[in-house]
């Protein structure tokens, strides 16, 4: 139990579950019932625009206008279906995803989904640090300074333990989305465009806008995020009473999230796509936020990827260290002792060094870092989404609570067009169509 | 040494010598008398997928990868038996978490070694090591065994985290646990096998181990309680303890839940100390403890102290006060014990001065502290304005706002 959830912020301000049955309104009764069950979706959803997410959407804008706004569309749906499926199974089965895939699978699948949700962290972890990177570089100050400085801090704060503080402050620093949100109106874009485009599906068969595109879905729908919504619904104690109001929230965590980066793209297809501006580093992205911010700009932009980057950071080693303890049977939390916890701290260890290590290699392109991690997680998603439909569908495991066939369409859907995509990128970069 | 691994999915070979199909489960009669549960049989797979069980008396062999059958498998098999005690390895053993008792910690089990006891086949290991992992994937080598250390837990040490309580002996052995542990193991699952667990344990065992709980745990468990089930194991706890809990709900729950304790004087003194602020030494304080007059002789303090003693936690001290509840003094159980019977308290009584300090009520946690550092003091007494004894505050109360994790 001691969990995730000391770990995220526990947004329960109102104990609805106990009830009541004498008092006040019915709709308040169910307002306080939703507000106890809030946070899961909306927190995994906000930390989705991490480092990886600004800059995947950045660069989606900025180099193909509007024209992927119809996958952003897609993907949103895909998001808020496999997030419900998520909270479903943690609610039935009361085990997080590795959990479960170790009692049904057995040791061999276990392995095989827990390094791919490795890679995919590490992955991600790393375009976190190159979100440090970047944030500071606009400054002038140098990587070799500001990513073992931000590496030395998150193991720090996750050791000793004010975490949820921390925690609470970055996340709170990164609701700095709605400067996009506000951005987006000032620039006065065609929104009846970006409509047609949200519906309208274009294509280009070319490896950037492939790329790009995988990219643009495995920044959203995430390996990690998969793992973080079922735990965090265990760790919290929700039961299956509780699934109509978490459904909810998943939904709307979707959907808000979702916005922001619908306004990400707007704002640097109208800034940078406009003049034929490819994003190279962070201050090509901050241009974006000029009609707000003016020569703020820049500025403003590094804050918020640098706060963006740092709550990533800080959830991602933990994250992973919980699922694999959870699935190895390893002892975890950190009230272990070193002794006991080896496993889980060495797990936090690497994931906070390999990526940070990674990310000083000299020279390598800081933003290209960003979007392929991306790729990684969108390559390796119907791995572990195809885990998360063969649980979501077994009776044995699910009992009543089995998938509908629309769940089922649209995740096999996403499954099959991820795959799809790579294949075809596989091919068009291997017979060199650019 | 033969695992559950070698096990699995091994051939079937016959009496004719033709594999006739595969291993798929093996399954176990659990027995309070044994130490090691009995193998009864396998489930086999035969060729067209259809599952027949065969009784152990039937298999003449077991090896790594395959057993044989001393009869035709279509004459071996027999129907399988049921019962609450028949246990499937398959379903409900191998790659479940345990709770390890001699370890106290959940681990999972990565592999199940057999092994014969008296003549008759017995699962006699639990493998939690890396190592058993390792084995299922198939990788070995002995470097990997130099690294990685074998570790075995008897199946009389472990309670597997399953509803069903009683599929291992470990789910007794639970009980005979401190609350302190049993409380850090219900802190490493999650809540609802938390909860399941405690509300196996017996009322009053259950709320000492409620006590332990830390907070923001205890939040999530008494949620998924409920205030019924809350309030009776709170009927149990300390008037501190409840005092803590109570502070710790939010107002709605916690008013609910103190509608349902049971009215005596104890929710009178809940309800004293909810008064005073969490900080202060009156929020700190307990309102139980013994109290004499200091005309008693010691005899008299000691068959009262034998009287009330089931109704606390612990006593060091008698406090010493007027028929008006003014403080008088304090008498420890050492004084007592020395004393010859006939003295009276007030001879052997410590009066309040300068080396036997006193705490206002509102004197904040860290003055508290301070104090009885200072002066080295295993309790002390809380006045009021008018000298009164409302309380007394043990280093414990300060021991657990100081580490609430612990």
């Amino acid at each position: 139990m001691y969990r995730l959830h000391n770990f995220m912020t526990n947004k329960v301000a109102t104990n609805g579950a106990t009830g009541t049955h004498t008092t006040k309104s019915r709709l308040w009764h169910k307002v306080l019932f939703f507000l106890s069950v809030i946070g899961p979706g909306i927190i995994a959803a906000n930390a989705d625009n991490d480092a990886g997410g600004i800059s995947t959407y950045s660069v989606v804008g900025a180099h193909f206008g509007l024209k992927m706004l119809w996958v952003l569309l897609l993907v949103t749906i895909s998001l808020a279906i496999t997030q419900e499926m998520g909270v479903r199974i943690g609610l039935v089965t009361r085990q997080g995803l590795g959990g479960v895939i170790r009692e049904h699978f057995g040791v061999k699948w276990t392995t095989f989904a827990m390094v791919t949700m490795l890679i995919a962290n590490l992955g991600t972890v790393t375009a976190e640090f190159a979100g440090v990177a970047s944030a500071f570089d606009v400054f002038g100050v140098t990587k070799y300074l500001s990513v073992p400085l931000a590496a030395l801090v998150v193991w720090f704060v996750l050791y000793k333990g004010s975490f949820k503080t921390t925690q609470k402050i970055f996340l709170v620093f990164s609701a700095f989305y709605i400067v996009y949100i506000i951005n987006g109106f000032i620039i006065k874009p065609d929104f009846g465009e970006a409509i047609v485009s949200l519906v309208k599906p274009t294509i280009e068969w070319t490896t950037p806008f492939l790329l790009t595109m995988i990219a643009l879905i495995g920044t959203t729908i995430t390996p990690w995020g998969q793992f973080f919504i079922q735990s965090y619904v265990v760790d919290k104690g929700l039961e299956i009473k509780h699934y109509k109001a978490e459904k909810l929230e998943v939904f709307a965590g979707a959907l808000i999230t979702d916005i922001v980066s619908f306004f990400i793209i707007i704002s640097t297809a109208a800034t940078l796509y406009k003049y034929g501006i490819k994003i190279t580093d962070a201050k090509d992205a901050a241009m974006a936020l000029r009609p707000l911010a003016g020569d703020f700009a820049q500025m403003l932009f590094s804050f918020g990827l640098f706060c963006a980057s740092m709550l990533g950071a800080f959830i991602l080693p933990v994250a992973t260290a919980y699922a694999l303890c959870e699935a190895f049977g390893w002892e975890y939390g950190f009230d272990t002792n070193w002794e006991n916890g080896k496993a889980f701290y060495s797990t936090i260890l690497v994931s906070i060094i390999v990526p940070a290590i990674l990310v000083l290699i000299p020279g390598v392109p800081l933003v290209k870092i960003m979007i392929f991690s991306q790729d990684i997680n969108g390559i390796l998603l119907p791995i572990i989404l195809i885990f998360v439909m063969l649980i979501v569908n077994n009776k044995k495991i699910m009992g009543e609570h089995t998938n509908k066939p629309i769940g089922n369409v649209i995740a096999w859907l996403t499954i099959a067009g991820i795959i799809g995509a790579t294949v075809v990128l596989v091919i068009s970069s291997v017979l060199g169509f650019n | 040494m033969l695992f559950f691994s070698n096990i699995r999915d091994a051939s079937v070979r016959d009496s004719v010598e033709e594999i006739v199909g595969t291993v798929f489960d093996v399954l176990i009669k659990v027995d309070a008398e044994r130490e090691f549960p009995l193998i009864i049989g396998v489930l086999v797979k035969d060729k067209r997928s259809y599952k027949f069980f065969v009784p152990v008396e039937n298999i003449e062999n077991w090896g790594v990868g395959e057993i044989e059958l001393t009869r035709k498998l279509y004459e071996a098999k027999a129907s399988a038996p049921l019962g609450e005690s028949i246990v499937s390895l398959r379903d409900n053993v191998i790659d479940k978490q345990i709770v390890d008792l001699s370890g106290m910690r959940i681990v999972r089990v990565n592999d199940l070694q057999f092994g014969r006891v008296q003549q008759s086949m017995c699962l006699v290991a639990i493998d939690i090591s890396t190592r058993g992992i390792l084995r299922r994937i198939g990788l070995r080598s002995p470097f990997l065994s130099r690294i990685f250390k074998p570790h075995f837990l008897e199946w009389k040490n472990v309670k597997i985290m399953d509803n069903r309580l009683y599929l291992s002996a470990g789910a007794k052995e639970i009980v005979k646990l401190h609350p302190a542990d049993i409380a850090n193991l219900i802190e490493k699952m999650n809540v609802y096998h938390g909860s399941t667990l405690l509300q196996s344990l017996e009322p009053a065992v259950a709320a000492r181990v409620l006590e332990e709980i830390q907070p923001d745990i205890k939040k999530l468990l008494v949620k998924s309680l409920g205030t019924e089930r809350t309030a009776a194991l709170m009927s149990k706890m300390s008037v501190d303890e409840l005092v803590d809990l109570i502070q710790l709900l939010p107002g709605k729950a916690s008013r609910e839940i103190i509608s349902r304790l049971p009215l005596d004087s104890k929710i009178q003194k809940v309800k004293r100390i909810m008064e005073y602020d969490e900080d202060t030494a009156g929020g700190l304080m307990t309102t139980e403890y013994i109290t004499a007059q200091k005309e008693m002789t010691v005899e008299q303090v000691i068959a009262e102290i034998k009287r009330v003693s089931h109704l606390h936690h612990s006593v060091q001290f008698v406090y010493i006060t007027d028929p008006d509840g003014k403080f008088l003094g304090v008498v420890s159980l050492r004084n007592l014990i020395v004393a010859i019977k006939t003295q009276t308290i007030k001879d052997i009584m410590r009066k309040p001065n300068k080396k036997l300090p006193t705490l206002h009520v509102d004197q904040t946690f860290e003055s508290v502290t301070r104090l009885m550092t200072k002066y080295n003091l295993l309790s002390v007494a809380v006045l009021d304005k008018e000298k009164k004894l409302i309380g007394v505050i043990t280093v414990d109360d300060i021991m657990r706002r100081l580490v609430p994790t612990a």
